[in-house]
């Protein structure tokens, strides 16, 4: 158990306010509600509580507090194998209805984003960097509103990774000079109206005939070029070398990019359909006192929390750990 | 009565910049030994995660030796937000070098209290000076009040080397800390330089806190459900004896918190910190004759709202720490306004009123507050107060009450007039017949106690020739205004009860001079019933008797004796002779008390015992019996002769008993053994049932004989 709980972590990477722990919140929402392939589960009464205390949070449309501690979930991807049997085609050797349910622990690294860097606590960065190295996925989150606003989300990759590429490397250096770590690159923010006139410029939302409702969607093979183009805009300039950094770090095969939002487009009750005019789901909450005429300093969620893209790059990263899970000579 | 400490405290103040997008961290700090770098230390110490509610304080220490300190952390949230709109917990850190608690110790509570107000104002004070405060000095009554068996499990399960969280309580941050507070006052102080502890801790986080409150307890830790008591492995032995130490001290938590406060020693949680606390603890002694401290008039009232609180949340489970502390605080020495104030808050928060419901757990609680606030012994105005609370006390509350120390009998007569039965023989077996008067002559009038004592005063009069009961009568009015009260508008049978109760301190016929001192002229009003009761008995003396009364009077009140000697004259002259044939005239030919008064020289002058005198040689108790035996047998039948008849009917039953049980061959109904080493008369029944006994030895100790005649039962049993 605890050699799983040294192999299988998956850590959240990302400025603070990025959107972390809300896509945290987002994940165990949509993974305890949808059906899919994976499902997710607590290990211990803990885990369970926490999973249940954050998707009921989301619920009551509250974002989370800032992030204090580092936090760790220890949480379990239970896999169908019928589901999964097309995607790992050959390696289940076609005994999918008699294999056990494929596991996936699923140890998140929820950490506060100021860490990322070593000004203010140098002790919380150093633990992290150990978490980081004994991690083999990554969520990277990058917020173009945030980007756009402040431009620093190059100070809270660059440093880090800087770090983390001289501890592994100098122990065991792989041949290419990259880090093992799969990587998933989250657009966050989606919903919000210049992240989706921005991707709508560039003609690449489309809609999924699938999606009852119509929701603007972008395909993950045009993620990156929107990664792109949002990194284009951002205010300092510096995020073109975000693009670079990964690049240079991570190998290519094992990054990939996603647009996401953790709470999703505002659907109006009653209605059906996506409203363009519309479709705001963050708002500020009204001040107490004022009768819900002024508006506060805080936000809230509007309508319920439709998370988009939020289970894929986390079941993307538990897959591709799965999978080296499976390679002969693994160990399993 | 609480004094303080001043202490300087270190600070350093955690935040965020409002509105932007930072991240939290040291906004200012004191310019103390502790500088910027030590805090940042601190802090990563101390983590215990994103709390969802606030305020979360946390205890622990930082350095060590010369340099340890407390460490207090508050953190609440401000009213700013950061640019995400996030609000911004501000967190202070206070450090209070553990040298300055030398002398005296602080509770955590105490520490909280002087610093959750400081540093609030973000205008932090600008050259980091160093905060002075007062803390009041640690009170062990207080905590003692609060001790259940989760602190003090939970206190033990800290000698381990586990981990502990206790989980699903409802408490606010403030209640977790008194908890804290609690348990750490029932380990030595001087564990607190590597105490860590927290209102709450997230399971989320690897977190260094020894103790704290949670969600859920995180793999590795002990869990403990709040109200229970935590289970502690065997493996874990130094908490163990820890825990049997404190449960064995229970009855002197205030002397014991006490004891462990006064050790400031610097221990670890390591094996030789658990060996230090375990023998501090295992020194505890409570020394008879030792003066305890006294408990303060205010942790009494507090125990008992508390009480009130959780009954009335139908919280039963929890009268335990202030009904243990009541208890302990009931022998204390409070001034009669301190238990008034005790009564009042009994009376108001309806305590009493909840304590008297049908549940066998309210039994002790029941008790154990009225012995606080009515104890230590119950007076009059106390029992008027429970009265004034409860229309209809049940017999339960009439019990505990008479349980009691009475401060005067006639509370104890209150009660057991209204017990009846084996309680009301047992109050008014033993009191002396002036003290059982009085009693029923106390003012508020009681209905019951009055006619409970007539009964008992006809009783000793008739029973044993009372000497004492005449002049206690005579002090009280002879218990006229008394029965007057108990049947009102029945002046009949106050006539009646008046009459026996004069027969049964008079004897059955009243002389004139007895007449005289029971008929006082004038009468008041109400005292016709006394006096027709005084006529009756008189009989044929009742004119002489009523004359001899009025003389006196007269000459009371001034008029010569001469004048009164005519006036009795001419009163006299027609002098009726009444003879009834039913009951022969009664006639006493000597002035009783006119003997015996000559003889002794002085009064006072006890109208009975000269009447015995006069009776007892003989010549007049032979004239009396046979003359008037229609009238003296009955009295005489109740007193020797139903004495000896008891004596002989005790006897028979006694007999029979012994031998109805022996038969059943049941020795633990039948007390052989004292039967016969005290009454050697009962032997045959002794000897009976030392056959029966079935481990063959008689109670007089000879087995042979025992063998013997089971011998010949079974030799004749065979064939
Ligand atoms: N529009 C929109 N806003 C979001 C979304 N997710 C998060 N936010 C906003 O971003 C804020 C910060 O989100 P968090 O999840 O707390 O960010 P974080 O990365 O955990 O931040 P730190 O804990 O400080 O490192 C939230 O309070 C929301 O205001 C989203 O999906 N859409
Ligand atoms: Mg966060």
């Amino acid at each position: 158990m605890s050699e799983q709980e040294d192999s299988d972590h998956i850590a959240m990477w990302g400025a603070p306010g990025s959107g972390k722990t809300t896509l945290l919140a987002a994940l165990s929402f949509a993974l305890l509600q949808r059906r899919g392939p994976w499902r997710l589960v607590g290990t211990d009464p803990a885990s369970i509580e926490i999973l249940r205390d954050k998707s009921a949070a989301l619920a009551r449309r509250e974002f989370p507090p800032a992030t204090i501690d580092i936090e760790r979930f220890r949480w379990l991807l239970l896999g169908d194998p019928v589901q999964l049997q097309k995607r790992f085609a050959g390696r289940f050797n076609g005994k999918a209805r008699t294999m056990p349910a494929p596991r996936v622990g699923l140890n998140l690294i929820d950490p506060p984003g100021g860490v990322y860097t070593d000004k203010e606590r140098p002790a919380d960065h150093a633990k992290l960097l150990e978490n980081l190295q004994r991690s083999r996925g990554i969520v990277y989150l990058f917020d173009p509103i945030r980007e756009f606003e402040d431009g620093n989300a190059f100070e809270y990759l660059h440093g880090a990774l800087i770090q983390l590429a001289s501890r592994m490397l100098a122990e065991d250096a792989p041949s290419d000079g990259r880090l093992p770590h799969y990587l998933a690159v989250c657009i966050t923010k989606f919903d919000d109206r210049r992240v989706l006139e921005t991707a709508e410029k560039l003609n690449l939302v489309t809609t999924d005939p699938d999606d009852p409702h119509g929701f603007p969607a972008v395909d993950d093979e045009n993620a990156q070029t929107l990664f792109h183009n949002l990194c284009d805009i951002s205010a300092s300039g510096s995020a073109e070398f975000v693009m670079g950094a990964l690049e240079q770090y991570f190998r290519p095969d094992r990054i990939k990019f996603f647009v996401t939002s953790s709470i999703g487009f505002y659907l109006k009750p009653g209605t059906r359909g996506f409203n363009p005019r519309d479709y705001q789901n963050m708002v500020r909450k009204p001040q107490d006192g004022t009768n819900g005429r002024e508006p506060s300093t805080e936000f809230e969620i509007r309508g319920q929390a439709r998370p988009i893209n939020v289970r894929e790059p986390v079941t993307w990263l538990a897959e591709q750990i799965y999978a080296d899970q499976l390679k002969p000579g693994n160990g399993r | 009565m609480s004094r303080d400490v001043r202490l300087r405290v270190e600070w350093a103040v955690e935040g965020k910049q409002p509105g932007s997008n930072d991240e939290y961290g040291l906004i200012a700090c004191s310019r103390g030994p502790l500088n910027r770098a030590s805090f940042a230390e601190v802090r990563a110490e101390y983590v215990t995660g994103t709390p969802r509610q606030l305020p979360q304080i946390t205890l622990g220490w930082v350095g060590a030796g010369d340099n340890a300190r407390l460490m207090l952390i508050i953190r609440r949230w401000s009213d700013q937000a950061d640019r995400s709109g996030r609000g911004i917990a501000a967190t202070r850190y206070f450090s209070v070098p553990y040298r300055q608690l030398a002398e005296h110790r602080v509770s955590y509570e105490g520490l909280y209290r002087a610093l959750d107000q400081c540093l609030t104002d973000p205008a932090y004070p600008g050259d980091g000076e160093l905060l002075d405060v007062a803390v009041p000095i640690l009170n062990p009554a207080e905590l003692a009040l609060r001790v259940d068996r989760t602190a003090m499990s939970v206190a033990a399960l800290l000698l381990s080397d586990q981990h502990v969280c206790i989980v699903g309580d409802p408490l606010s941050a403030e209640q977790r800390l008194r908890f804290l507070d609690v348990v750490a006052a029932l380990l030595p102080y001087g564990l607190r330089v590597k105490l860590r502890a927290s209102t709450w801790t997230s399971v989320a986080v690897n977190h260094t806190i020894r103790l704290s409150f949670a969600d859920a307890a995180p793999a590795g830790a002990r869990s403990v459900v709040w109200g229970e008591k935590a289970a502690i492995p065997g493996r874990f032995h130094a908490a163990h004896s820890y825990y049997e130490h404190l449960a064995g001290s229970a009855p002197h938590l205030t002397e014991l918190i006490d004891w462990l406060a006064a050790d400031p020693e610097q221990r670890a949680f390591n094996a030789q910190g658990r060996d230090g606390a375990l023998t501090r603890l295992a020194e505890f002694e409570v020394r008879p004759g030792t003066r305890r401290r006294p408990i303060h008039r205010s942790s009494v009232e507090q125990a008992l709202r508390e009480c009130a609180e959780h009954l009335t949340g139908g919280e039963l489970a929890h009268l335990e720490n202030p009904v243990a502390f009541l208890r302990e605080a009931a022998d204390n020495d409070f001034a009669a306004g301190e238990r008034a104030a005790f009564q009042e808050i009994v009376k108001e928060s309806g305590l009493l009123v909840q304590l008297c419901q049908t549940d066998v757990r309210l039994k002790e609680p029941r008790k154990v507050v009225l012995d606080v606030a009515y104890g230590p012994a119950l007076t009059m105005a106390g029992l008027q107060h429970v009265i004034g609370q409860i229309e209809v006390p049940s017999r339960r509350l009439l019990h505990t009450l008479y349980a009691m120390p009475a401060h005067e009998l006639a509370v104890s007569l209150y009660l057991a007039s209204r017990l009846g039965g084996a309680d009301l023989f047992r109050a008014l077996d033993k009191p002396p017949t002036p003290e059982v008067v009085r009693a029923a002559g106390r003012q508020p009038i009681d209905a019951q106690v009055v006619l409970a004592v007539h009964e008992e005063l006809v009783r000793r009069g008739e029973s044993r020739s009372d000497t004492d009961l005449a002049p206690a009568l005579r002090d009280v009015g002879h218990l006229a205004a008394p029965l007057a009260v108990a049947l009102p508008h029945r002046p009949e049978l106050q006539q009646d009860k008046l009459r026996k109760l004069l027969s049964a301190a008079y004897g059955p016929a009243l002389g004139v001079r007895d007449f005289t001192g029971i008929v006082r002229f004038p009468l008041k009003p109400g005292q016709g019933p006394l006096l027709a009761a005084a006529l009756d008995l008189a009989g044929q003396d009742s004119g002489e008797a009523v004359r001899a009364a009025v003389s006196d009077y007269l000459r009371a009140e001034g008029l010569a004796k001469a004048e009164v000697a005519r006036l009795e004259a001419a009163m006299r002259a027609p002098e009726p002779v009444v003879v009834s044939p039913e009951s022969p005239p009664i006639r006493r030919t000597t002035s009783p008390v006119h003997s015996f008064g000559k003889t002794s020289g002085g009064p006072p002058l006890n109208p009975i015992m000269s009447l015995q005198e006069d009776r007892e040689p003989g010549e007049g108790r032979a004239r009396r019996l046979g003359g008037r035996l229609r009238g003296w047998l009955p009295h005489t039948l109740s007193g020797w002769t139903v004495f000896v008849l008891i004596v002989l009917i005790l006897f028979a039953v006694t007999v029979a008993l012994v031998i109805l049980f022996g038969d059943r061959g049941d020795p633990a109904v039948t007390p052989p053994v004292e039967t016969q080493t005290s009454q050697p008369q009962y032997t045959p029944a002794a000897t009976f049932s030392a056959q029966d006994s079935p481990d063959g030895v008689t109670p007089s100790g000879k087995p042979s004989d025992k063998k013997d005649s089971k011998k010949k039962d079974s030799d004749s049993g065979d064939p």
